[in-house]
């Protein structure tokens, strides 16, 4: 299963969360932090796979929904094969308008690179929360079983 | 000769104004050596009477001579292209899809209109606006429908 995670923001306060689903911590050193190349082009940028194989995949819009909305749309469309269906999981995270803002003015001409380092520094800074949410999500979600959660199929009903 | 049918999506901020004339032309609802009437405007589906709810729906417009479906969207940004041909690539379905953005047929008149009807609900202020807007950039609407449809024409084996 590939899963993508979607935020206002997809190499700052997604990728912290994609960090947490996987259990790691040291969003620091991941080579695709706080790259505004990948972040304006909107690129799916792999971050990893769970124990289970279960590949991590973020991307940054301003709102989420609509890219869920829209693969919903596309899955049933072109009749995709359910087993293969990706699970897009828009996120809705505490402070992350601000961290938008921030790397959206990371693009200025003079100041761009303080506003960088800000966006940077507020995702480090709110890292437990966002590594927390996203060891919440992989367990709520299902993240470490093998199938897309409404696929499995629910047992008989107890009487 | 095997035709691959296709799918066209034309998308833009809104999927109610721009996008739906394009597709409509494409799908022949709309002549495009005539300009349009307020009247034939609005009798198209869709056009300027979507809801927020709409965002991210990929609505059927019509189908061309070819057989293809023309769909319009709204994705609430004029910049998603890559991001539409990106999943529908992960999906497998790349060679199905036609992604192609009518955002940079929006003018200002358009643009206003838009707002008026369908953000701050006042269609009787937006609408003229919106027919206004929607003639003044017909013919270079028709224009990109055109080459859309040419450049379709190479996938034709």
């Amino acid at each position: 299963m590939k899963v993508l995670l979607i935020g206002k923001t997809g190499v700052f306060d997604t990728l912290a969360v994609a960090y947490g689903c996987l259990n790691q911590t040291d969003i620091n050193n991941c080579p695709y932090f706080g790259d505004l190349t990948l972040e304006n082009n909107k690129e799916l940028v792999g971050i990893g796979a769970n124990k289970v194989g279960n590949e991590l995949f973020v991307v940054g819009f301003k709102v989420p929904e609509i890219i869920a909305i829209f693969n919903r749309e596309l899955e049933s469309l072109s009749h995709v094969n359910q087993n293969e269906c990706w699970q897009v999981i828009p996120l809705s995270l505490k402070g992350e308008n601000i961290t938008w803002l921030f790397a959206w003015l990371a693009n200025a001409p003079l100041l761009g690179p303080m506003f960088l380092k800000w966006a940077r520094n507020r995702t480090l800074n709110r890292s437990s929360y966002l590594l927390e949410y996203g060891k919440k999500l992989r367990i709520e979600k299902n993240l470490d079983g093998k199938d897309k959660p409404d696929l499995v199929f629910a047992a008989k009903p107890h009487r | 000769m095997v035709c691959i049918i296709k799918r066209i999506v034309y998308f833009d901020y809104g999927g109610s104004h721009t996008s739906v004339t394009a597709a409509c032309i494409h799908a022949g609802k709309l002549n495009p050596n005539k300009l349009p009437s307020s009247d034939d405007l609005m009798a198209m589906p869709y056009l300027d009477k979507t809801t927020p709810e709409d965002f991210g729906k990929i609505k059927l417009i019509g189908t061309d001579k070819q057989g293809n479906h023309i769909y319009s969207l709204g994705t609430k940004s004029s910049h998603l292209g890559k991001m539409l041909d990106e999943l529908a690539r992960l999906h497998g379905v790349t060679d199905q899809y036609l992604f192609l953005c009518t955002s940079p047929y929006v003018n200002n008149v358009l643009r206003v209109g838009g707002w008026l009807s369908r953000s701050v609900s006042l269609p009787f202020l937006g609408r003229p606006l919106v027919v206004s807007g929607l003639r003044k950039a017909y013919p270079a609407l028709c224009s990109f429908v055109e080459t859309a449809r040419l450049n379709e024409g190479v996938t034709m084996q």
